[in-house]
């Protein structure tokens, strides 16, 4: 059944999403090819008004486009399971769990894919080569690694591969964050959309309050001397570790507050 | 006849402290056709969802066909609710799919005859079509299930009379005899020649429970006749 509902999921919102994610990569390669590959990133050459609005244009393009991407999947939780097509999905013989699962999955690869997507367009507009004649980022990369303690490409490549994990993890909490925002404000008898969008906020700063009390040690033990600082690696992947281990718990005690109020709590 | 659906001492209060169910008890038997009558804000719907797993109850306990309220129970169920349920970005056909990817005694067959049968392209999109086919076809999907009870929650409310006739119909037509219809209406004159029990429900509880012929001998008026008198307004 779980196979059944994901399938369900993903059809109801993947066409908008695709629609969206298209006309990104369009935007993105219109912009590398008309713009982007046009400016010059010498130091005597600043942005003329149009390049620069232009710029401003596809920053803000993408945070829409990601914006959209987790209003799709945050209307698709709530349309589905709290509002009168709820009187279909949950009369299904299938668990509130597998509801939640389903949606949990379906949001996780869109998101996935969302930021993934936005990563590498915002990389190609402005890895130009231009860019790397002006700035020698590889050149530079090379230094920067030495001099704070990667000694060899195996440590970069792990450090990369963390990043990936730590990205998805981070999509994980943001679906949580929002379904856990959803089921709170659906307790509420009015304004349950106005309520939810409170939830995020509330829920939103609280996670960023505990990642960063939890940070704070750590943070100041290995900024504390210059030796420290320069072993990037081990702050690197102590920092990883432990933000990884925080949004595990946060998450998962998220999913477990959003099934308890889907089966107990939460009428239709 | 074995029992479908046993509520004991169900309760619903909410948090203003209004008591829509008012530790009600009930037993439905198999193989009869129950409306379920009562005016405006008695507790029709509310009762219907509890049992339907779309309210928790505050108290007391549902059993349908031995199980309580769970994934069992909605095998057993078949619900036609009052509002459109149904995802209207589908196709009609997307949406016998649907129903038979999840329901084990769902049969697609009967679905597509009696939406030919009605003249709707099943190549529709859902959203394309009229407030009354997308009731048609909601109900349509609902008795094209082998259930062992159908709960519709006022079926012909809102529907011009042609219509109604047709959901009448199609009710009677494709229920299985062993299983039992919970029909949900204020419409007592249609439906009172197909019933054969009736429940009056009042601020939450029941205050009869016979059967029409037994309201007929006992009272000497028609089901119509003793609802308007027993809620006069």
């Amino acid at each position: 059944m779980l196979g059944k509902l994901i399938k369900y999921d993903f059809k109801a919102i993947s066409i908008p999403l695709l629609i969206l994610h298209s006309a990104l990569l369009l935007f993105t390669i219109f912009s590398r090819f008309f713009v982007f590959n046009h400016i010059d990133y010498s130091e005597n050459n600043p942005l003329s008004l149009f390049t620069f609005l232009f710029v401003l244009l596809f920053y803000i393009g993408n945070i829409a486009i990601s914006l959209g991407t987790y209003v799709i999947i945050a209307l698709r939780f709530y349309k589905h399971l709290f509002t009168e097509k709820g009187y279909l999905a949950r009369t299904l013989p299938v668990s509130s769990l597998s509801h939640l699962l389903s949606k949990t999955i379906v949001g996780i690869v869109w998101g996935f894919v969302n930021t993934i997507l936005i990563t590498f367009c915002t990389a190609f507009v402005i890895f130009t080569p231009s860019f790397f004649k002006a700035t020698n980022l590889i050149g530079g990369m090379n230094v920067f690694f030495q001099v704070f303690g990667f000694h060899n490409s195996f440590q970069v490549a792990f450090f990369l591969i963390a990043t990936v994990i730590l990205t998805l993890l981070s999509v994980i909490c943001s679906i949580a964050l929002i379904y856990l925002a959803i089921a709170l404000g659906s307790l509420f008898s009015n304004h349950k959309i106005l309520a939810s969008i409170a939830f995020y906020f509330v829920l939103n700063f609280a996670y960023s309050m505990i990642s960063s009390i939890v940070m704070l040690p750590l943070f100041v033990k290995s900024t504390s001397t210059f030796e420290s600082i320069r072993n990037l690696p081990h702050l690197l992947f102590s920092t990883y570790g432990i933000l990884s281990i925080v949004i595990i718990i946060l998450s998962t005690l998220s999913y477990f507050v959003i099934h308890y109020l889907m089966d107990k709590k939460i009428d239709l | 006849m074995n029992k479908i659906l046993e509520c004991i001492e169900l309760t619903k209060k909410y948090a203003n402290n209004f008591c829509a169910i008012n530790q009600l008890n009930l037993t439905l038997y198999s193989g009869q056709i129950v409306g379920l009558l009562g005016p405006n804000g008695s507790g029709k719907t509310t009762l219907i969802k509890m049992i339907n797993d779309c309210l928790i109850p505050t108290g007391g306990i549902i059993y349908v066909n031995g199980n309580p309220v769970g994934i069992h129970s909605k095998e057993d169920i078949s619900y036609l609710p009052d509002v459109l349920s149904l995802d209207e970005h589908l196709k009609v056909e997307e949406l016998v799919t649907y129903f038979n990817d999840f329901y084990k005694n769902f049969n697609p067959v009967k679905a597509h005859q009696m939406i030919l049968d009605l003249g709707i392209n099943p190549s529709s999109r859902l959203r394309t079509l009229s407030k009354g086919t997308k009731e048609k076809v909601q109900l349509i999907l609902t008795m094209s299930r082998d259930a062992k009870l159908f709960i519709l929650d006022e079926p012909i409310g809102g529907v011009d009379p042609a219509s109604r006739d047709y959901i009448l119909h199609t009710i009677l037509s494709n229920y299985n005899p062993d299983a039992t219809v919970l029909i949900s209406t204020h419409l007592i004159g249609e439906i009172e020649n197909i019933i054969d029990r009736v429940l009056f429900l009042q601020n939450g509880q029941i205050i009869l429970n016979s059967t029409v012929d037994e309201v007929r001998e006992q009272h000497h008026k028609s089901v119509d006749q003793l609802f308007r008198e027993v809620f006069r307004c």
